[in-house]
């Protein structure tokens, strides 16, 4: 599962600064008419600080100076990354937000799949399905949802077989071990009736 | 006997062969964070306050903070076993629990599982636990009494059905007492009652359980149990979980009879759970919505029009006051709410005076009109008559001679406080208490020595029970006439006053 789509662990507070920020990011992005391209490279950037977790913690400690902290910046950044990327990174370290810069991402990409009409849907299956599998059922959930569906896929064998979509924060769940469970509630349940109406009939003396 | 596997095979056989697959289309979050009770959970986007949710492993959590970011659940079960990052689904529907003459006689947690290993609770049908009370047009007012077999509360403060008399007190006043004699004296009058410990000791409720049942009264009674070792979440519904079952009943045109022991230890939970909570703190750090939470569940005690079935849930909240502080915060919102409060003493009970009931500033507002008309025309004064005795008491303490008429005034106070004493786990009929009190108020106990008067009482009712059966029947079915022990020269007055003359010339 693409692990920026649904965090597991999120701070809300963060989440919050991180909404104004992205809404910022995103109107100067548009402004600047390379929406597309300045949210791909805000992955790339995010991508590169999760490989360096140490620099980001630089950049997020408050005991470094901030003129300290865009020079870092200039330096690891400059000519590897756009000049409208540096500026808003600069403005995160100046402010002393670096450490809302997942949050911040998360939000852009949700805002941006909003604005394009797309929503993000995860695919969970028991075991791995071709691409082809994938596409038709992009497809199909297109059309019942009316949007553009982006599709991500986890393989999860615990599930045993059939399908479970998360769209947002709702489930569809065809799953095999989700049926037995049901089977198993029902059945029980319907015992439990059966006895309750006609005891003597379960009961031998 | 034994249990046929081969049927219950066939039904689940029946079951799988009938069942058909549905996709089941559900609204997940994740959970942020856990522990004391409550989760904070993200996502669950069209939740609603109140809802139920499930968590892995079965455990049930309500809804019951929609934040912007998050919601804030209670936890209704162990919430050690559930982690950070678990899967959170949403049920769409509220708390229910069971509800039928399937729970009475049971001893059951506040969702209905029962604690007493006699199996599962026995009953399909089920209640939302919180509902909004009948409204005005639904309501009659309280006409019928509601006996509690104790002397002092059925002659001074009635309690009429669908009453809400509030118990409060210091701890170790007799509080459970007061309830618990209620309770025993419904044995025959068909009247449901219901025993909601919490906060209590599991011991204290151990033993409240046992009395009831060697007393027979755990034939009409539940108790449901969210005692002190219940996490906050549980100890917070018990009392709406119990008025859920009372309420069936009275919707089918019976009478319940509910004592909340105790509401201040509900409110220490609900506080608990809404400083977890981040909701900010207000009066002795209780959250603003204390008063509500009290007033919405006993607003739930209710009589009903008769095109309802003229049910009636009477309702005991118990409060217990720190050092007879009445004027904190829960006290003066649970005295504001209920319709009148039996107020007991630390001093009285340790003098002796049990139950120990301050009569001067225990009152019920609407129980008047519901009490016994004879037991009202006897017992009438007796406030006024005990209150200007305690005036008396204090002044006599000076020491000063006093004139006849005060010194026979202040001994019939002393015999009226020492008949209005009564034992734990005896209550009375309304016919033994008004033939008592009668004898009482009208001088007829001024030769007997005030340490006799208790031996005389005894004695007395067991002359009337053996001897005098048709004066006793004579004034069981009198006593709702308005005329009945009003004046001397009526028939019951008269039957009544010739038996107690009969007894005093026996009495040595």
């Amino acid at each position: 599962m693409d692990e920026t789509s649904q965090p597991n662990v999120f701070d809300t507070d963060q989440q919050q600064l991180g909404d104004v920020y992205a809404k910022a990011f995103l109107g100067f992005a548009q402004e600047s008419k390379k929406l597309d391209d300045l949210v791909d490279e805000l992955g790339q950037v995010v991508n590169v600080f999760k490989e360096l977790p140490k620099f980001q913690l630089t950049l997020e400690s408050p005991r470094i100076d901030a003129a300290d902290k865009t020079a870092m910046l200039e330096k690891a950044f400059r000519k590897k990354c756009s000049g409208k990327m540096l500026k808003f990174l600069k403005v995160l370290a100046q402010r002393g937000r670096f450490d809302c810069l997942g949050a911040i991402h998360n939000s852009v990409l949700k805002s941006h799949d909003e604005m394009a009409g797309r929503v993000r849907a995860t695919l969970t299956t028991a075991s791995a399905i071709d691409k082809s599998d994938q596409e038709s059922v992009a497809k199909k959930l297109s059309k019942i949802l009316g949007k553009k569906v982006k599709l991500d896929c986890v393989v999860d064998p615990d599930i045993v077989g059939g399908m479970v979509v998360r769209v947002g924060d709702t489930v569809y769940d065809g799953s095999v071990v989700n049926q037995l469970q049901q089977v198993r509630t029902k059945a029980v349940q319907k015992a439990v009736d059966a006895f309750r109406e006609k005891l003597d009939k379960f009961v031998t003396t | 006997m034994k249990i046929s596997a081969d049927e219950i095979a066939s039904v689940i056989q029946q079951e799988i062969a009938n069942f058909e697959s549905e996709i089941d289309v559900r609204e997940v979050g994740t959970v942020l964070e856990v522990g004391d009770g409550i989760a904070r959970v993200h996502g669950l986007t069209n939740v609603a306050a109140g809802e139920m949710v499930e968590f892995p492993g079965g455990i049930i959590g309500l809804a019951f903070n929609l934040e912007e970011n998050s919601v804030g659940i209670i936890i209704l079960g162990d919430y050690l076993k559930i982690n950070e990052g678990d899967e959170v689904k949403s049920l769409g529907t509220l708390l229910s629990v069971p509800v039928g003459d399937g729970v009475i006689g049971r001893v059951l947690d506040p969702l209905g599982n029962p604690l007493d290993n006699k199996g599962p609770v026995n009953s399909s049908e089920t209640r939302p636990v919180e509902i909004i009370a009948a409204g005005v047009a639904e309501r009659k007012p309280v006409t019928e009494p509601m006996q509690t077999g104790l002397k002092a509360v059925d002659a001074m403060t009635p309690v009429g059905r669908g009453q809400r008399e509030l118990i409060i007190g210091d701890r170790k006043t007799g509080k459970t007492a007061v309830g618990i004699d209620a309770i025993l004296s419904q044995k025959g009058s068909g009247v449901k009652c219901f025993y909601i410990a919490v906060g209590q000791k599991d011991s204290s409720v151990a033993g409240v359980i046992k009395e009831l049942e060697e007393r027979g009264a755990m034939d009409y009674t539940t108790v449901i149990v969210a005692g002190a070792s219940c996490p906050a979440p549980l100890q917070y519904i018990g009392p709406y979980a119990g008025t859920a079952m009372a309420e069936h009943f009275m919707y089918n045109g019976q009478h319940c009879l509910i004592v909340y022991d105790d509401l201040s230890k509900q409110a220490v939970a609900y506080r608990e759970l809404s400083l977890l909570m981040r909701r900010p703190p207000g009066r002795e750090a209780y959250p603003g919505d204390v008063f509500y939470c009290h007033s919405r569940l006993l607003e739930r005690s209710v009589k009903l029009s008769d095109d309802l079935g003229g049910g009636s849930i009477t309702s005991f909240p118990i409060i217990e006051t720190q050092e007879g502080e009445v004027s904190a915060y829960i006290p003066t919102n649970v005295i504001s709410i209920t319709d009148g409060q039996i107020y007991l003493q630390p001093d009285l009970f340790f003098s002796g005076v049990r139950p120990a009931m301050n009569v001067g500033i225990s009152v019920s507002r609407v129980g008047g009109a519901a009490q016994v008309k004879a037991m009202k025309n006897v017992a009438g004064g007796l406030r006024l008559d005990l209150a200007s005795f305690r005036a008396l008491e204090a002044f006599a303490q000076l020491g000063t001679d006093l004139d006849p008429a005060t010194q026979a005034k202040l001994d019939r106070g002393y015999r009226m406080v020492e008949l209005l004493k009564q034992n734990q786990y005896k209550p009375l009929s309304v016919v033994d208490q008004i033939m008592v009190i009668f004898a009482g108020t009208q001088g007829f106990l001024d030769e007997v020595p005030i340490n006799e008067v208790r031996r005389w009482e005894t004695e007395f009712l067991e002359f009337v029970e053996n001897k005098k059966k048709d004066v006793w029947d004579l004034l069981d079915k009198n006593k709702n006439e308005g005329s009945a022990m009003k004046k001397k020269d009526d028939e019951t007055t008269k039957a009544v006053t010739e038996a107690i003359e009969e007894f005093n010339k026996s009495f040595k």
